[in-house]
């Protein structure tokens, strides 16, 4: 059969976001061997519907192919819970002394700007990756994750409040 | 526009999601006030710093290379029955890989197919240019006489006949850059041919079995020689001929 023309294709389309594949797995995940699992079946899955593929964003519709197939890894396997809420957030309002936020995010080393967002709550987590990782548009994440653009809008305000909070107290440990 | 109203346009703001009109009322207000500025430079602060390629993981040359084998079988031979063993080799690959044995096992696959690939080819080739053989007899004596000086080794040449096979000749061929016998066979018209190189590992193996095109492939290695059946017959057919042919051997 040598090389179908649909597999040259695939290969061309989709393999170029392989790394950003893998990102989301990895953070979805979080540990290597289970976002390998889940990028495998991803892309098996994704060369089986691939006659499917209208055309357009390419990334989009496999980066949203692995998000499914996280989601349904996850819920056969439940051992892997991840089960980490996020606390009410202390809003920051006028009266409330604003954080020295630029000097603490310059001084934490990235693993623990890392373990900070692998504290947030899935849904928070996922919205925040393809917002600051993939550079999506709000319109593209409530696509994506299928919400509405308004909790997208939310999910991502809180998202980003935990960890300026959570940067903040780490500091504040520390010193 | 107070402190609170602003704080649910923060986000949109931020990340260029408000239209002209919203834009200019966020302005004015971080104009003048400096906590809510603050805020918004700490939030673009920590978004920048998100962006760091230092917090991505990429994706593991060896995963690549997996998925592109995966990807080639299974745009090559959808129904494959190797394919479950293949997941429980991968799954070993992984782990095996310190001890650098997996490497050889994930390679020795990949070299089975390219064989397949290339047995196929070749059986192809012979028939479309009407040249089944090089040297034609029905009498497997003869046949193992013309093989003489040509190989290094002595391909067996079976009688058949019991199993419905009609010996037709032999042909030298070139399979993956090395010299390989054919023994060709007929049946109802097709025919059965079967490939006999040097193998790249010695041993005994069982008899495994691929689908490429409308060929069906029975092989297996025996002692330091690999056997390829090829034909177009049944995959049954093709496996028991294998089956006979490895017992004779």
């Amino acid at each position: 059969m040598g090389t179908p023309g649909k597999l040259g294709q695939f290969e061309q389309t989709v393999l170029p976001h392989l790394d950003a594949a893998y990102n989301l797995a990895r953070w979805l995940t979080r540990n290597d061997h289970d976002a390998e699992d889940v990028v495998q079946e991803a892309v098996l899955r994704a060369f089986r519907f691939f006659d499917t593929f209208q055309g357009g964003e390419s990334r989009h519709w496999l980066l949203k192919i692995v998000r499914n197939t996280f989601y349904t890894w996850y819920e056969k396997n439940r051992r892997h819970a991840q089960t980490e809420a996020l606390g009410d957030e202390v809003m920051d309002l006028p009266g409330n002394e604003p954080g020295p936020e630029e000097v603490l995010i310059k001084e934490h080393g990235a693993q623990t700007v890392r373990e900070a967002i692998q504290t947030l709550p899935l849904e928070f987590r996922e919205v925040l990756l393809l917002r600051e990782f993939e550079g999506y548009s709000y319109k593209e994440i409530a696509d994506i994750v299928e919400v509405p653009i308004g909790t997208v809008m939310s999910r991502l305000s809180r998202a980003r409040q935990h960890l300026r909070h959570r940067l903040a107290r780490v500091e504040g440990v520390n010193t | 526009m107070n402190c609170r109203e602003l704080e649910a346009l923060l986000h949109p703001y931020l990340d260029g999601e408000l239209d002209a009109a919203q834009r200019r009322d966020v302005d004015a207000h971080l104009s003048g006030c400096p906590v809510c500025s603050r805020q918004l430079q700490d939030f673009r602060t920590l978004s920048a710093a998100l962006k760091s390629p230092e917090l991505r993981y990429p994706a593991g040359d060896l995963l690549k290379q997996r998925l592109k084998f995966q990807l080639r079988e299974a745009a090559g031979r959808p129904a494959r029955p190797r394919w479950p063993r293949f997941a429980a080799a991968a799954a070993v690959t992984l782990v095996a890989l310190a001890v650098g044995w997996g490497v050889q096992h994930h390679e020795a696959e990949e070299q089975d197919d390219a064989m397949v690939e290339a047995v196929v080819d070749q059986q192809a080739d012979a028939v479309s240019h009407g040249h089944p053989t090089d040297f034609a007899s029905s009498d497997p004596a003869a046949v193992g006489a013309w093989f003489k000086g040509k190989l290094a080794y002595a391909p067996p040449v079976p009688d058949l006949s019991a199993q419905g096979f009609a010996l037709v000749g032999a042909r030298l061929e070139k399979v993956e850059d090395q010299s390989a016998a054919a023994v060709v066979y007929q049946r109802d018209g097709e025919y059965l041919t079967v490939f006999v190189c040097a193998a790249t590992e010695s041993g005994d193996t069982d008899l495994d079995e691929d689908t490429e095109d409308d060929y069906h492939v029975a092989y297996w290695t025996q002692g330091t020689l690999s056997f390829w059946v090829v034909s177009k017959l049944d995959p049954k057919a093709v496996r028991r001929a294998g089956e006979e042919l490895r017992r004779a051997g």
